[in-house]
């Protein structure tokens, strides 16, 4: 039965995608309404079906890919609906959507539906680096469909095509504050989420070399990437396309961050006994 | 629904004839009501502006009517009828609402979408209002032009993108910056294109606008108008650092603004964005500055596209917003067909009623004798009669008013089935 709300879900935000596509096309408000309806209802089927799981199984279920990328798409789509109801800029749906549904669909791939069991595991500790590792993660990708959308524009204004998409993108500087919003707000909780993982890291496992760790030397590059956009942020050091360029490079770093476990063991990855030293 | 208009534009005569045909607020006070002492003639409204002269009017017998109004013409503009009417268009009952709608929306302007005429409009119908020869037909014309206005300008974006060159400027900076408030400009020489644009930009916002010109007397007087601050041309690179936006249009047969120099401009800059519009022939500003880091150059040609292509966009969307007129006229006319039913209908009531009362009279002076009970009952079989037998042939002629097929023959012989006038 929960399974049946998770694929209903997914089919729902599916089609608020096509239906978001259909409104980058043709310009019509029931269209952005009817995608706002369909992504509405998917988003918060799938709240339901991860907090159904939560309880079920007594803590975050974020221990594997299924629920981690869920979680993580759950995230984006609300993110979403901040932003969109922030800045009221109704082509952010096209930008920011494809990303979490890709997360959504990803996780539909996975063998395992069912949160893993495991010993020796903090729900505490698993619950704040899971949720804060996981929305700093959903605000870079949020600034990351922001800066597709000042890259569109910024080649319109720079080569002078002023049809198609340059009079309902918003302003360069606008987008860019959006942008800026991301990393501001997402760096926190990134240093957040990890500083807890290696607190919880360091007590349980205390005499291993758990930092010898693909997933987690990866992590700390894409900490080093973003505290320093963070300070280009704060100190207005950098403005323009080489900021943007430099959040695109961002977002790279933590899709492979997401991916890398598939190809590194890791003390991630549950095949080697995840928490079960 | 009897209203029509007769009237010329831009379109169908020339200024010649327009002009003589042109009326002033005084004048439609003065002849509104004069128009309406005519014969066939129970409404009016004109419209004067100096693309168009419309004459709008409410009549049981437009054709009749359309004759007085051209031969009232002819004697204004002292131009033969005949060759007066070969410039005249007229229109009547949907066609004449529509147009109405399309003139108030902009949809028939020369310049596609362009608002002011929504406000002639309005001055006209208020007119017409205060000079008493608008009544309850044009009064609810009225409310519905305004409506279908709103409705047109929310609905579509016939009246958004600039399509003039200093609006296209403005339109550009938005697009860079977004909000205006507090970004600074700069106005290197005097063109009248530039200042009008320098005009445009301060009303969106802009805080200030220093002025850069070979003779700072003139700098100096236009800074003032701008509230900015003069400088001599020795300066220009040095305030470029510290403004936003660089509007450029002097007569310098060479650039004024080259590459070399600003390459070190953006270094010394904050590192905000640089928008620089340059409205001269020759050009003023070097090619190349348009690559470097955050400058975004535009010149005439960029600034004629954005003109074009917004253009192109109003004329798609006017093919929308005549989608929407054509609806809400019909709109309109329907709600008209039941304004027109509902007194008809009341009479019709008051007729029936009146012969339930006198019967039922009659009938209670015979049955004096019986108790109250029975009285009050036949009271109310008598109405309850009444109402079941009213009630399907008013429901079937709302029904046909509604459906657009009432026609007034019908009306006449409903009014004379039931013996009401």
């Amino acid at each position: 039965m929960l399974e049946q709300v998770y694929f209903f879900s997914l089919f729902l935000n599916f089609l608020s995608l096509i239906v978001f596509f259909a409104f980058a096309l043709k310009k019509s408000r029931e269209l952005f309404y009817t995608g706002t309806f369909l992504i509405g209802t998917g988003g918060f089927l799938l709240l339901v079906f991860l907090m159904l799981n939560g309880i079920n199984f007594g803590m975050h279920p974020s221990t594997n890919k299924f629920f981690t990328y869920n979680f993580l798409a759950l995230l984006v789509y609300i993110l979403y609906f901040v932003f969109e109801f922030w800045f009221k800029i109704r082509l952010l749906s096209v930008f920011i959507l494809p990303i979490g549904f890709f997360f959504n669909v990803v996780a539909a791939f996975q063998s395992k539906l069912t949160p893993e069991v495991m010993r020796n595991i903090s729900p505490i500790f698993l619950g704040i680096h899971t949720g804060f590792l996981l929305l700093g993660e959903a605000m870079f990708l949020v600034s990351f469909g922001a800066s597709l959308m000042y890259l569109i524009q910024y080649r319109n204004l720079k080569s002078k095509r002023f049809n198609g998409w340059y009079g309902r993108l918003p302003a360069l500087e606008d987008l860019e504050y959006i942008v800026g919003v991301g990393v501001l707000g997402g760096f926190p909780m990134l240093t957040a989420g990890l500083l807890t993982g290696f607190y919880w890291a360091a007590n349980l496992w205390n005499k291993t070399f758990w930092y010898f760790d693909p997933k987690i030397i990866w992590s700390f590059v894409v900490w080093l990437l973003y505290s320093y956009l963070f300070y280009l942020k704060i100190s207005d050091r950098l403005r323009g396309k080489r900021f943007i360029i430099l959040v695109i490079v961002g977002f790279f770093l933590v899709l492979s961050s997401f991916f890398i476990t598939v190809f590194f063991p890791s003390i991630h990855s549950l095949s080697r006994g995840f928490g079960v030293r | 629904m009897p209203v029509a208009i007769i009237g010329l534009n831009h379109k169908t005569s020339p200024v010649t004839v327009r002009e003589k045909l042109s009326f002033s607020m005084d004048d439609i006070e003065k002849e509104a009501p004069e128009l309406l002492s005519k014969p066939y003639i129970d409404e009016v409204l004109i419209l004067s502006t100096c693309n168009r002269t419309e004459v709008y009017f409410y009549s049981e017998f437009p054709q009749k009517a359309r004759v007085v109004l051209e031969q009232y013409f002819s004697q204004r503009a002292s131009v033969e009828q005949e060759k007066l009417a070969s410039y005249l268009y007229f229109y009547q009952e949907f066609d004449a609402v529509e147009h109405l709608f399309r003139v108030a929306s902009g949809l028939e302007s020369m310049v596609l979408g362009e608002p002011q005429i929504s406000g002639q409009v309005k001055d006209a119908f208020e007119k017409a209002i205060e000079v008493g020869t608008a009544k309850r037909v044009f009064v609810n014309l009225y409310r519905h032009t305004l409506q279908t206005v709103k409705v047109v300008r929310n609905e579509t974006e016939i009246s958004k993108n600039a399509v003039s060159i200093p609006f296209a400027a403005v339109e550009l900076a938005r697009k860079v910056f977004g909000k205006l408030d507090n970004k600074r400009a700069l106005l290197v020489g005097a063109g009248e294109m530039c200042e009008l644009a320098a005009l445009h930009l301060k009303e969106n916002g802009v805080s200030s606008i220093d002025v850069v010109n070979r003779t700072f007397e003139k700098a100096k007087n236009l800074a003032e108008k701008y509230n900015g601050k003069p400088y001599t041309f020795e300066k220009l690179y040095s305030v470029i650092c510290n403004v936003d936006i660089v509007l450029s249009s002097t007569g310098s047969k060479e650039p004024v603004i080259v590459f070399k120099k600003m390459k070190d401009v953006v270094k010394r800059r904050a590192g905000g964005s640089l928008l620089i519009i340059d409205i001269a022939v020759p050009r003023d500003v070097e090619e190349d500055v348009g690559d470097l880091y955050n400058i975004y150059l535009f010149d005439i040609d960029d600034l004629e596209k954005v003109v074009e292509a917004n253009k192109k966009k109003r004329e798609k969307e006017a093919v929308v917003a005549g989608e929407i007129i054509r609806e809400r006229v019909s709109d309109y006319l329907k709600w008209c067909r039941l304004q027109d039913l509902n007194p008809v209908i009341a009479s019709l009531r008051a007729k029936a009623e009146e012969i339930r009362r006198a019967e039922l009279e009659k009938s209670l002076k015979r049955l004096k004798e019986y108790p109250d009970e029975v009285k009050k009952e036949l009271d109310r079989l008598s109405y309850s009669i009444v109402n079941k037998m009213l009630h399907q042939p008013i429901t079937e002629f709302k029904k046909v008013a509604r459906e657009e097929r009432l026609e007034s023959k019908m009306l006449h012989f409903f009014k004379s089935l039931f013996n009401i006038d």
